[in-house]
């Protein structure tokens, strides 16, 4: 636009359009002076920069100067609702497929974009397979392992037209033969597809629903021959307007907001504070959803009060069960409650050290590993899982 | 800081503005040079004794080579010529001559230590500070006296990043101006082209940019497996980023220049609707061709001096040219690719492309596509061997639907937007002024949205 033709009246025409463009400009720049600051970005579920400290030495190699640029760009006014409009131009005007890592699919499905599995995601993967499969050894006939595979293989005709999606069948299909030696293998492919017009996923986020992780509480009851927790017999409490990190990602203008749904329990859940391998102190003792959290943002946190190191839940059936897990099983744990009379949950997110002191000192007669795919195929933690008591 | 983010916009420019508009006259040059220090300190001070030593000497030197007799002028230009080159081939190209001369004579020297990032904008200001020096050689245009406004000069934060190489005597009547050297058209036209800038930059150039990146970036599916069609599209892509990218990081320069009081020549001239290679470079990065042209090119005798002196001056001139860019073999490949073809043309085949309509313009888009490919070799990811291999050796893998699907139309407004359709349309509704206040606020906020919503990538000529 470099050789743009002015009229010959330009000098009057141009007036208004300066004006307009330096109020704009001032008007911005004095209103952004006068916005409130804020902590936490919570739709970006981050921390918001705050103004940079000074020092001489910040200032002579630039970190004061980049650190300012942050402040100012987190703290710009309005910034959700510009994010909100750059994200609607690209869907609605440039008709994106894809926003931030997330595919945006028929029906305002959204999916985590895996086009490729990495040389460092495969090599993990194949640690944590053989981590798996060698504590499973140790265990012979007590350890049930259950990967949930991803929306986006139980709904792939919702996905965007000719998404080159990384064949996670045949990488599921490899994982299960591996683990299948040593452990209970869990596959959810054919009872899923089987039920896909359910409410199996969330739209909005990367988590499975209430009733699809109780689909995959069925399979595992069918497995174990265990009598399923009856829906019927509870009260279902419905919570609205949920919108997940798939949604954070995308800001999708015409967003169709997910429901949860829980069943309010009483059996009561207690976090420990993990002071040493095995040893455990309570921290706090409280109900399995913490409704505190369906007022943020982040409301699957609710369940099991979001991802803790090592709890123990008080169940209504008999004998023990330890489940390994990253937060799809928050959703599926309180079904467990009328099973089992104890049901240890272990997150190695937090929890750094090899399971078989626990199993040994707290008395678990059964282990559950449930992961979804995408969590277990890169988690640099589950490792842990097989690694040696240092207890004498 | 670049153009494109909120610190700039909503801090840096409002106050740069306010500052320099409500300055006296005689201080504009001041304030001005006091703006460009922060601008450039805005990555750390680093530097800042490096650049402060090159305009003290090449001040000075520009007074000592007009107020010196004529047997000794013809050395201090050379002199000047040598340290400022001297200073860029340090900080740009020691490490890969090193490099070079290592693997050329087996031998073991130590690389320079001399950071990973180049001294900000160096390779625009040591061209900007040459064509000053050679031209008070020649006459062409006075030595500076003021310090301040020399300073001023060669620290202009608008193009202190990614140029334009504007020369000295084409800013300073300018410069010199005291009195009403900001009228309210001119600015209007800066804004006007400012914006249009952003908005090549930030809704075109980085939005399509990311298909490329989806390839060869990190986490990209790889230029291993894509198909023959999705390499293509992947180049196409990336010619149009950098297109976008670079002439928009420009219309902002001279946009904002022209806000201070300083009308400088476009830096692109729609290249992709070139007819010849010799025409695109006519239109691609004219301030670069034109400082080759006048300080290489025609020294060396241009075309006076007979067909075999003329190829000999256009080798130099394109070599030059590719390591300009960079430190790497690819940009000298890249350089001496345009030699080539430049020199096919002048030899025959410019008659022959003037009597075409339609084909001139695919061949000519068709080699400057290849070249690109040819200037990415040195990215990791995109190696030359697989990339031509991929590009014209037909074969399956990822097939080009989900892009297509993902980018057709921002790519499809790319090709538009290279053509002369926008500025055509632009001077339609200029003629309703509502509609095109409503249309400008509305592309303006829109590129606010794209602005906050980036992580202020930057320019991608900036490490040239």
């Amino acid at each position: 636009m470099s050789k743009v033709v002015y009229r010959k009246s330009g000098r009057r025409a141009g007036v208004p359009l300066l004006a307009v463009s330096a109020l704009l400009l001032l008007g911005l720049t004095i209103a952004n002076l006068a916005w409130p600051k804020r902590d936490m970005i919570e739709l970006e579920n981050r921390k918001a920069a705050q103004f940079p400290v000074f020092s001489v030495e910040a200032l002579w190699n630039g970190r004061w100067q980049s650190e300012f640029a942050r402040w100012m760009q987190d703290q710009f006014l309005l910034r959700d609702t510009w994010i909100n409009t750059q994200r609607a131009a690209d869907e609605i005007v440039f008709q994106k497929a894809e926003e931030d890592g997330i595919l945006l699919g028929k029906d305002r499905w959204m999916f985590t974009k895996l086009f490729t599995i990495g040389d460092a995601t495969r090599q993990q993967t194949a640690k944590n397979v053989q981590a798996v499969a060698e504590f499973a050894a140790r265990y012979p006939g007590k350890v049930t392992f259950l990967l949930a595979p991803s929306a986006s293989v139980i709904y792939p005709e919702a996905l965007p037209a000719g998404a080159p999606m990384a064949d996670e069948n045949a990488l599921l299909d490899d994982i299960f033969a591996q683990v299948g030696e040593s452990a209970a293998v869990i596959d959810l492919r054919e009872p899923f597809t089987a039920r896909k017009d359910e409410y199996l996923y969330f739209k909005t986020d990367h988590h499975w629903t209430t009733n699809g992780a109780y689909r995959a509480y069925e399979q595992f009851c069918a497995r174990k021959g265990l009598t399923p927790f009856d829906r019927d017999a509870h009260e279902a409490v419905t919570v609205v307007d949920f919108q997940g990190t798939h949604y954070s990602a995308t800001r999708l203008w015409n967003v169709e907001n997910d429901t949860i749904t829980y069943y309010p329990l009483p059996n009561q859940m207690t976090i420990y504070n993990i002071t040493g391998e095995a040893q455990y102190e309570p921290l706090k003792t409280e109900n399995l959803i913490n409704t505190d959290k369906f007022a943020t943002r982040d409301k699957y946190a609710a369940f099991l009060d979001g991802n803790n190191g090592y709890s123990v839940i008080e169940g209504d059936g008999k004998g023990s069960i330890l489940v390994v897990k990253d937060s799809y099983a928050n959703s599926f744990i309180p079904y467990l409650t009328a099973n089992y009379e104890k049901i240890g949950v272990v997150d190695f997110r937090s929890f750094k050290y090899g399971l078989d002191s626990t199993i040994e000192r707290e008395g678990y007669d059964e282990v559950l590993i449930l992961y979804n795919f995408q969590t277990f195929i890169s988690d640099t933690n589950l490792i842990y899982i097989s690694r040696p008591t240092t207890l004498s | 800081m670049v153009f494109n983010s909120v610190v700039f916009l909503f801090c840096f420019l409002p106050l740069a503005l306010l500052l320099y508009y409500i300055a006296p006259g005689r201080a504009k040059n001041a304030v001005l040079l006091l703006e460009s220090l922060v601008f450039y300190c805005w990555t750390g001070i680093e530097f800042l004794p490096l650049i402060a030593c090159l305009v003290v000497f090449n001040y000075l030197w520009g007074l000592l080579t007009a107020a010196a007799r004529a047997k000794l002028r013809a050395v201090l230009p050379l002199a000047a010529v040598l340290v400022n080159l001297g200073v860029l081939v340090y900080f740009k190209y020691a490490n890969f001559l090193i490099e070079t001369l290592n693997q050329l004579a087996s031998s073991q020297l130590a690389e320079l230590e001399i950071g990973d990032v180049l001294p900000l904008g160096i390779s625009y200001y040591i061209f900007k500070i040459i064509s000053y020096e050679v031209d008070v050689y020649t006459d062409k245009v006075e030595a500076e006296r003021n310090p301040l406004t020399f300073a001023a000069y060669v620290l202009f934060f608008p193009q202190l990043i990614v140029g334009p190489i504007v020369k000295y005597r084409d800013m300073a009547p300018q410069l010199h101006k005291t009195s009403g050297r900001c009228t309210l058209p001119q600015i209007e036209r800066g804004v006007e082209l400012f914006v249009f800038g952003l908005a090549k930059k930030v809704i075109l150039a980085d939005s399509i940019g990311a298909l490329w990146t989806d390839i060869i970036g990190a986490g990209g599916v790889g230029l291993a497996a894509v198909s023959t069609p999705l390499a293509w599209l992947g180049i196409l892509a990336y010619s149009l980023q950098l297109y976008f990218d670079f002439a928009g990081y420009s219309e902002m320069s001279n946009g904002l220049a022209a806000m201070l009081g300083f009308d400088c020549a476009a830096n692109f001239n729609l290249p992709y609707i070139a007819g010849s290679i010799t025409e695109f470079w006519r239109r691609w990065h004219i301030s670069l061709s034109s400082w080759f042209r006048d300080y290489i090119y025609i020294p060396l005798g241009g075309n006076r001096k007979g067909q075999g002196r003329q190829l000999f001056n256009m080798l130099l001139v394109w070599a030059a040219t590719g390591i300009w860019h960079g430190a790497s073999w690819n940009f000298i490949c890249w350089g001496l690719y345009y030699f080539v073809l430049l020199t096919i043309e002048k030899l025959f085949l410019l008659n022959h492309l003037k009597k075409g309509k339609v084909w001139p313009h695919i061949y000519t888009l068709f080699f400057v596509v290849l070249g690109w490919g040819i200037f990415t070799a040195n990215q990791p990811g995109a190696p030359l061997g697989l990339l031509l291999q991929k590009l014209f050796v037909p074969q399956g893998g990822i097939s080009p639907v989900y892009s297509l699907r993902n980018y057709g139309v921002l790519l499809a407004l790319g090709c538009v937007c290279s053509s002369p359709l926008p500025r055509w349309l632009w001077g339609k509704v200029s003629r309703i002024l509502p509609l095109k206040i409503v249309l400008f606020v509305l592309l303006t906020l829109l590129c606010i949205a794209y602005v906050v919503a980036a992580t202020n990538a930057t320019a991608l000529y900036a490490n040239f």
